[in-house]
């Protein structure tokens, strides 16, 4: 029996102890550098609404004391607003929350104070040499979209939510295929059977034709029956 | 079973799972309302027990990734690690911290050789050969130094108010925590950024002392970073040790593979720019409130000599002691 080949996707399962194989889906760079705008507009949103308090309260009633309050925010802001974000709420900051996406380990727990630190005090790193150069083709030469501070600290952005994926509309007829089929040929089937009503009747037609010799049909008849495998499957009698 | 008795059958666990999680991200830290509580294992592994079901029966693949998403979520909250090496500040700072720095042997005599011993070599070159000294100070650089430490025109500090104090802390950690943190993410470059910034800050640093020191400005110098400068120098000599680990590790990663090296290395290196942090942190509190205080230049002097003493005696001995098991 041949092996599978291995998949190029952004799919990375792994094995829980509960015996079950769970699946997360890393996120690459375009969605990243969306969290990451949204966290720099969110923080430039507070210097700005702290200047505005600056201007509207005066500088000399505001004090030395506001200035060295405000350079010290300034620096929390710059480089714990992902420590904080991602060890005491959830593991996103709020630009990755408001994408869907947060950092886990490779191993898909939950980053701890040394991971985050790690990752987020070498952003330095992969910021140069301007808007993450480095980081960006870390990240495209690593399997999990790894930046290199996620190397170090050994973790990934993973999206939170399954992308949308349209149910397949319940089938009317239930079709049992003829011969013994695979798990992974039944889930081809299904991802047939899902995507289907988004395909042109002729592009459905032409992809159900290649199985005509397992449906026994070709044309509509060949479509509906696919479907009606389909259905036969969710039925539990696959197994 | 088909699809829609499943479902239907399950739903009712599946949200409650689900208004669960919800429940243990709003009550964080509250051990009643958290994943501790006992039924929430036991409806993370019966929607585990769902997922496998939902697959191996092929029900379609958006309940499979609604509930493989469900589950995730399950675990990242029943797993959720606790913060060892930061579990408590006091284990950290009195035993944790000091015992990573004392481990690191033959790379932290390299960094603190680094650090002070071009800053002495600079030091002397500066009293003695005066030209070299351009070649790290320009003009402005030399005569705003001068113009800060000298003697005659006030007392360093003089006329600040707590105010002032306020602005120069937060300039103070904002400006010297960032050169620390930028000094350890320049180890990532095979270690030449965490040279280039610790080697440079040593020569800077030297240079400034050694030409103060020859003009006369020492009584006003001194007195200013002797306190400070025990947390802070030696905070830089961290940053740029934390920064070489990760350099040598990609230098020399020996039968690892280099990103396994890092990684290896990459929870002593996180302890070191977090107790780097820290030391940054008290020496901005030290300079902004101390060092600029009016007090007798004598008693600034022993004060920071008396710093030195504890700031060396506690990376010798602190957390040295018989391990005690932590509750």
């Amino acid at each position: 029996m041949t092996t599978a080949p291995e998949i190029v996707d952004t799919l990375r399962t792994l094995e829980t102890p509960e015996g079950v194989e769970l699946t997360m889906r890393v996120a690459g760079p375009h969605p990243r550098a969306l969290a990451w705008l949204v966290d720099l507009g969110l923080r430039i949103g507070i210097y700005v609404v702290l200047a505005i308090v600056f201007v509207a309260v005066g500088a000399s009633r505001i004090g030395g004391v506001g200035i060295g309050l405000f350079l010290t925010l300034v620096f929390l802001l710059e480089w714990f607003w992902s420590i904080g974000a991602e060890v005491w709420f959830g593991g996103a900051s709020p630009g990755k929350r408001y994408v869907g996406l947060r950092v886990v380990r490779t191993d898909g727990l939950p980053v701890g104070l040394t991971e985050s630190l790690l990752r987020n005090l070498l952003r330095p790193a992969d910021f140069l040499p301007v808007f993450y150069g480095v980081g960006l083709i870390a990240s495209l030469t690593s399997a999990r979209f790894q930046r290199l501070g996620d190397r170090v600290a050994g973790t990934m952005v993973v999206h939170v939510d399954p992308p949308p994926r349209p149910r397949r509309p319940p089938s009317d007829e239930v079709f049992s295929p003829p011969v013994h089929l695979r798990s992974s040929e039944i889930e081809a089937i299904t991802e047939f059977a899902e995507r289907a009503s988004g395909l042109t009747k002729d592009r459905s037609i032409e992809l159900a034709d290649r199985l005509a010799g397992l449906t026994g049909a070709t044309g509509e008849e060949g479509v509906r029956r696919l479907r009606g495998i389909a259905s036969w499957a969710e039925g539990g009698r696959a197994s | 079973m088909k699809r829609e008795p499943f479902i239907a059958a399950r739903q009712r666990r599946w949200a409650k799972l689900r208004s669960r999680l919800e429940r243990a991200n709003a009550a964080r830290g509250d051990d009643s309302e958290r994943a501790t509580a006992a039924e929430f294992p036991a409806l993370y592994r019966a929607v585990c027990h769902d997922l496998a079901l939902a697959k191996k029966r092929h029900y379609g693949r958006d309940l499979v990734e609604r509930l493989n998403a469900l589950a995730l979520r399950g675990r990242h909250v029943l797993y959720e690690q606790r913060q060892r090496p930061f579990a408590s500040a006091g284990t950290f700072i009195l035993r944790t911290f000091p015992r990573t720095v004392r481990a690191q042997g033959r790379m932290l005599l390299f960094s603190v050789a680094l650090f002070y011993g071009l800053g002495l070599f600079m030091f002397v070159c500066a009293t003695t050969w005066p030209t070299l000294l351009e070649e790290v100070l320009s003009p402005e650089q030399v005569a705003s130094m001068e113009g800060m430490y000298d003697p005659a025109q006030r007392e360093a500090g003089e006329g600040r108010d707590f105010g002032d104090d306020t602005v120069m802390f937060g300039f103070y950690l904002k400006n010297n925590t960032s050169i620390g943190f930028r000094t350890f993410a320049g180890g990532l470059f095979f270690g030449v950024g965490a040279l280039l910034l610790v080697g440079y800050n040593g020569l800077f640093l030297g240079a400034v002392f050694g030409h103060l020191t020859k003009v006369g400005f020492g009584v006003t110098l001194y007195p200013f970073v002797i306190g400070h400068g025990a947390l802070e120098l030696n905070a830089i000599v961290i940053a740029g040790l934390a920064g070489f680990k990760l350099g040598f590790a990609l230098f020399a990663p020996g039968r690892r593979s280099r990103v396994g090296k890092l990684r290896e290395v990459g929870r002593d290196c996180a302890v070191l720019i977090g107790g780097a942090a820290l030391m940054f942190f008290g020496a901005a509190i030290l300079e902004a409130y101390w060092s600029a205080s009016a007090l007798d230049a004598s008693i600034k002097i022993a004060v920071g000599a008396a710093l030195w003493v504890l700031v060396l005696f506690y990376f010798a001995f602190a957390g040295t002691g018989t391990e005690q098991r932590s509750p």
